[in-house]
């Protein structure tokens, strides 16, 4: 069981990779991307053309997340930026649109086959712990996951970069009044989503088979996540990610099939107990002026 | 005041009426097409979403049957062009029944193409029984297309779903070491539970113990669960009866965590391009079923054999056809087929078609043609294995297909 535990974190970690990007949006830019699984989605195909092309897994990734955050920008500067300030109701339309043309011109650029990425030495390697095997690419996601934490940590508690964008999260007029280049803040928050969700498909892609439609799946997942979490807290994301990878994990184990079941009676749960999520921050999109 | 008719007014009186009679009884509407010279067939398929890899090959598979007939079909003796007319139906069954009227009625089409998956088909199927259509189709491998529209609208090119794994079954109750438990992957779907039910019975028959059964949720991808669960116990061989993606997501898993098996059956979907592509050295020893491999040596109508279908094929589209590409091309060639002798006054009526279809019994694209009562055509798998070095499928069974031998015993998760 506590191995089953171990693992399920470690699964989890995937869910925090992929949902601070969303979370940074919603805490920040104040808008639910609903084509947030396209930049997962991106992620591992580009990693996964990448490698197949004879470049370094590694650096593949790293290749594939900085053209997704190039995406990521290129949608909000030409798309959300002009429909953003009049309506969250727009967005949501606007990024659902943009996730379906985009899988589409996936479909186009790269074909509707699924892909998986097997490198010989990477995807079956593990690490012997506790008299268990661990496999070594979740267990690598997992200290990631840890070690963005502490980035963000230290990005939004201890920088200037931090405090503005903070700032732009509690009240956008009053950032922009005292001086904050909003536009410019926008930008560097949607480069790292961009990123690390696109770092998070690029490692699932070694992990299980990716297809074009499964942005729909993540998008809600990330979203769950958050909710979980508490909307905009980004601690708060991190272990409502990791709940929810042990959760998922143990009911594959122990009751396959309710799986989805127990997860959405749980979250109904919750947001009858605790509706701002478990960990509450005050960038929520609510409270935004 | 009375008038006799003169026995010359009689007789061009009832000519005329007979001769009216004549043309108003005349099937005019068969020759809606044909009276411009063309013979049209008509279609949808899921050409986006989650279906669209296989739409994609069924439209590749038609275009080319086409463009290798020339554009030109003999309809009862006289030779006609080719139209098609493709929607895409999202797999949504209302949208496949819509668009199978708009076909009938506005598109005024000749001939109906199957599309594809259970639901699209029974829907296609409704429509064609309400306007007494024939419907061929290969998509949907359910007894319900059989029981509802069997033989009477529907003819179905693929077997049902509970003989998909037979042949292979009877073949691993040989194996020396032999398999003497076994472990069952599927998924939440009536098909794959029929193909499983099936699979465990016929394991059970052969005396092979069912000791392991996992029905995954149809979003499934990550097997690490199963495979954890396999661990420990005493699993000789393993059955997946669902889609490639779970396969692909198993043998990633199972080497992960060094499962061991004497063999796996990778199912039908188990040549598929995506397992070549992502599992490649992997794929060394699974067992796998499927209808059709090019090197099946079938008999085209209108190529020297399957392998040349095949390398044409893969000429002009750029990747090697599989069975779907092959149940495609066949659709078309069984219509030929059919309406090459067929009454040139009445080249598509149902009933003739049916009854010509039912007699049908000949070696073509897909394989040896023929159909049972209920319009489902009685074929055997092929049983093959992943060899060499890269792994290329090779027929292994029935000996009048075979390719080469079987390998065993042999590590499936050594690759």
């Amino acid at each position: 069981m506590i191995y089953f535990i171990l693992l399920g974190i470690m699964k989890g970690a995937i869910f925090a990779l992929a949902g601070w990007g969303f979370s940074i949006i919603l805490g920040i830019l104040g808008i639910v991307n609903f084509s947030h699984g396209i930049f997962f989605i991106l992620g591992g195909y580009l990693t996964f053309t990448f490698a197949k092309a004879g470049i370094n897994p590694w650096l593949s990734i790293l290749a594939a997340s900085s053209l997704v955050s190039v995406y990521a920008l290129a949608i909000q500067q030409f798309f959300i930026n002009r429909v953003m300030a009049r309506s969250h109701m727009m967005v949501l339309v606007l990024t659902l649109g943009l996730a379906i043309v985009a899988r589409e011109a996936m479909g186009l650029a790269f074909g509707y086959n699924e892909r998986l990425l097997v490198i010989e030495g990477v995807n079956e390697r593990t690490v012997a712990l506790f008299g268990n095997e661990f496999p070594v690419l979740e267990a690598g996601a997992f200290v990631l996951s840890a070690a963005v934490f502490g980035f963000f940590f230290y990005l939004f508690r201890y920088t200037a970069l931090g405090l503005r964008l903070r700032a732009i999260g509690e009240n956008t007029e009053i950032a922009r009044i005292l001086g904050i280049n909003v536009r410019w803040n926008y930008v560097f928050a949607m480069l790292l989503c961009g990123f690390w969700t696109g770092l998070a498909g690029g490692l699932t892609i070694f992990v299980i088979p990716m297809d074009l439609h499964q942005d729909i799946y993540w998008t809600v997942m990330c979203f769950l996540v958050v909710i979980v979490g508490g909307t905009g807290n980004l601690a708060g994301t991190f272990i409502s990610a990791i709940l929810i990878g042990v959760l998922l994990f143990l009911s594959s184990i122990y009751a396959r099939g309710y799986s989805d079941s127990i997860l959405y009676v749980l979250l109904f749960l919750l947001m009858l107990v605790k509706p701002t999520g478990l960990f509450p921050s005050k960038m929520i999109v609510e409270e935004r002026k | 005041m009375t008038r006799r008719i003169k026995r010359r007014e009689f007789l061009q009186t009832a000519g005329a009426a007979g001769l009216g009679m004549a043309l108003g009884n005349f099937p005019w509407k068969a020759f809606g097409a044909l009276d411009k010279g063309v013979v049209h067939f008509g279609g949808s398929l899921a050409l986006t979403g989650t279906y669209a890899k296989v739409a994609k090959m069924y439209k590749d598979a038609y275009e080319f049957y086409i463009e290798s007939i020339n554009n030109k079909m003999v309809v009862g003796g006289r030779t006609y062009d080719v139209k098609l007319t493709l929607y895409d139906d999202e797999n949504n069954p209302t949208k496949t029944a819509q668009l199978t009227e708009k076909l009938i009625n506005v598109d005024k089409v000749d001939l109906l193409l199957g599309a594809y998956g259970t639901d699209p088909v029974l829907a296609q199927s409704a429509i064609c029984k309400k306007y007494n259509r024939i419907l061929i189709q290969g998509g949907a491998a359910t007894r319900r297309v059989d029981e509802e529209y069997g033989a009477r609208n529907t003819f179905t090119l693929v077997s049902t779903g509970d003989s998909y794994h037979t042949t292979l079954i009877d073949l691993a109750s040989k194996f020396n070491p032999p398999i003497k438990t076994v472990g069952i992957i599927t998924m939440d779907d009536p098909v794959y539970q029929e193909m499983a039910k099936a699979a465990k019975e016929r394991c059970e028959k052969e005396g092979m113990k069912v000791v392991f059964e996992d029905v995954l949720p149809m979003n499934t991808t990550d097997l690490s669960s199963t495979v954890l669960k396999m661990k420990g116990r005493q699993i000789d061989m393993v059955i997946n009866t669902g889609w490639d993606k779970i396969l692909a997501s198993f043998v990633n898993e199972a080497v992960k965590y060094k499962l061991k098996l004497k063999a796996l059956d990778g199912g039908h979907a188990t040549i598929s391009p995506f397992l070549k592509e992502s599992l490649g050295k992997r794929m060394k020893n699974i067992l796998g079923v499927t209808f059709w491999l090019p090197e099946a040596k079938t008999k085209p109508l209108h190529f020297k054999d399957s392998i040349e279908f095949g390398k044409k094929f893969q000429k002009r589209f750029g990747y090697e056809p599989d069975y779907h590409v092959a149940l495609g091309a066949q659709l078309l060639e069984l219509y030929e087929n059919v309406l090459k002798g067929a009454n040139p006054k009445d080249p598509f009526n149902a009933d003739a078609m049916r009854q010509a279809l039912l007699k049908t019994d000949k070696d073509m694209v897909y394989g040896r043609v023929r159909f049972n009562q209920k319009g489902r055509m009685m074929s055997d798998m092929l049983v093959i294995q992943w060899q060499g070095d890269p792994p290329k499928p090779v027929i292994i069974y029935p000996p009048k297909n075979a390719m080469g031998k079987l390998i065993y015993p042999s590590d499936p998760l050594a690759g």
